[in-house]
């Protein structure tokens, strides 16, 4: 078990590593090209900014917010794998069972969802959508298991990312997305609007 | 059952309350499990710590969908056919990507976990467990 995350994490490192030996050299700019298609995302109307909460993301949900979906407080910031950072959520019974985990991470210079849209649409599940006005992305990773991605767009090249489990869910796993879902329009209402 | 709470041979000792649940099996010493011997007070540490894990491959496959938003460097051939390729290793549409299997990983350490727990209270003959907390320095 523990060489087999420890296998996983050298993995993921190398490949961090890789994608850190091309971003050593000056890109070169990004071009439009003629026979580009155009993007499926729709324009943003009404930015948020998420850069005001980017360090903070703990403070994307209230604690209110929290404890009405079940999460238990305190929230723990972590590292994320680009540079961000992480906040997560846990709801445990007594007897140490993980019911609900979610996990948040920010980005304020990235493409996200345009990314995303290609990356996610032959997943178990990939839905383009709009929560609250914005652009949002909700996929599965697995047919079977209660977990859903969610991905929103508040602002241009600004976006908040989602993932929800749900140990209740296990027999109805779609429904991780509903209430992910709803977690994703609790946040966006704690962003602030772009002057 | 000794004083030292071991199970051992246990299709003796827990009679028919465990017939045909994982920790029965395995406690009665089927195919290779044979003369396998467990210290029965250290199962909630077991799901404790199995939680813990499980907990933590999930973080490791959200980590794992990060991969999949890195934009292209560049718009060049290898920098766009690197991040495309870097994205389906880390979450495709197939099922042997790292996000998918993280998370099917975690599912069963959690469904082990449970399954453990549901044992446990039926061997005890208790509607609650007494867990402790995951081993110290367990995750990395």
């Amino acid at each position: 078990m523990r060489s087999g995350l420890v296998g996983s994490l050298i993995t993921v490192g190398s490949v961090i590593a890789l994608v850190g030996c091309g971003a050593a050299t000056p890109p070169e700019p990004a071009r439009s090209s003629p026979t580009q298609a155009a993007s499926p995302i729709p324009p943003v109307k009404n930015p948020r900014d998420v850069s005001a909460l980017a360090r903070r993301p703990c403070d994307l949900l209230t604690s209110q917010q929290a404890a009405g979906f079940g999460l238990d407080l305190p929230p723990r910031q972590k590292d994320g794998v680009l540079g961000n950072v992480d906040c997560e959520w846990l709801s445990t019974t007594p007897e140490r069972q993980t019911l609900r985990q979610v996990i948040i991470s920010t980005f304020t210079n990235n493409p996200t969802l345009e990314i995303a849209y290609d990356q996610d649409r032959g997943r178990p599940y990939f839905e383009l959508t709009v929560i609250s006005g914005y652009p949002t992305l909700v996929s599965r990773p697995t047919a079977d298991t209660p977990d859903c991605d969610i991905d929103v767009k508040p602002a241009e090249r600004q976006s908040i990312s989602i993932s929800y489990h749900s140990y209740a869910f296990k027999n109805n796993p779609q429904q991780a997305c509903v209430v992910g879902k709803q977690v994703a329009a609790a946040v966006l209402m704690n962003l602030p609007l772009k002057s | 059952m000794s004083s030292e709470n071991q199970w051992s041979g246990a299709t003796s000792d827990t009679g028919n309350v465990l017939d045909g649940s994982a920790l029965g099996a395995l406690l009665g010493g089927n195919g290779a499990t044979a003369g396998f011997s467990i210290n029965y007070e250290r199962v909630p540490q077991t799901i404790a710590d199995l939680e813990e894990a499980a907990r933590f491959v999930r973080g490791r496959a959200k980590k794992a969908q990060g991969l999949t938003r890195i934009p292209a460097p560049g718009a060049d051939g290898v920098s766009l056919n690197a991040v495309a390729q870097i994205g389906k290793w880390a979450s495709d549409t197939g099922t042997n990507n790292l996000e998918a299997t993280l998370v099917a990983g975690a599912t069963q350490l959690e469904n082990l976990a449970q399954k453990l727990r549901e044992d446990l209270k039926t061997y005890l003959q208790v509607e609650e467990l007494n867990i402790p907390q995951a081993s110290p320095g367990l995750t990395l």
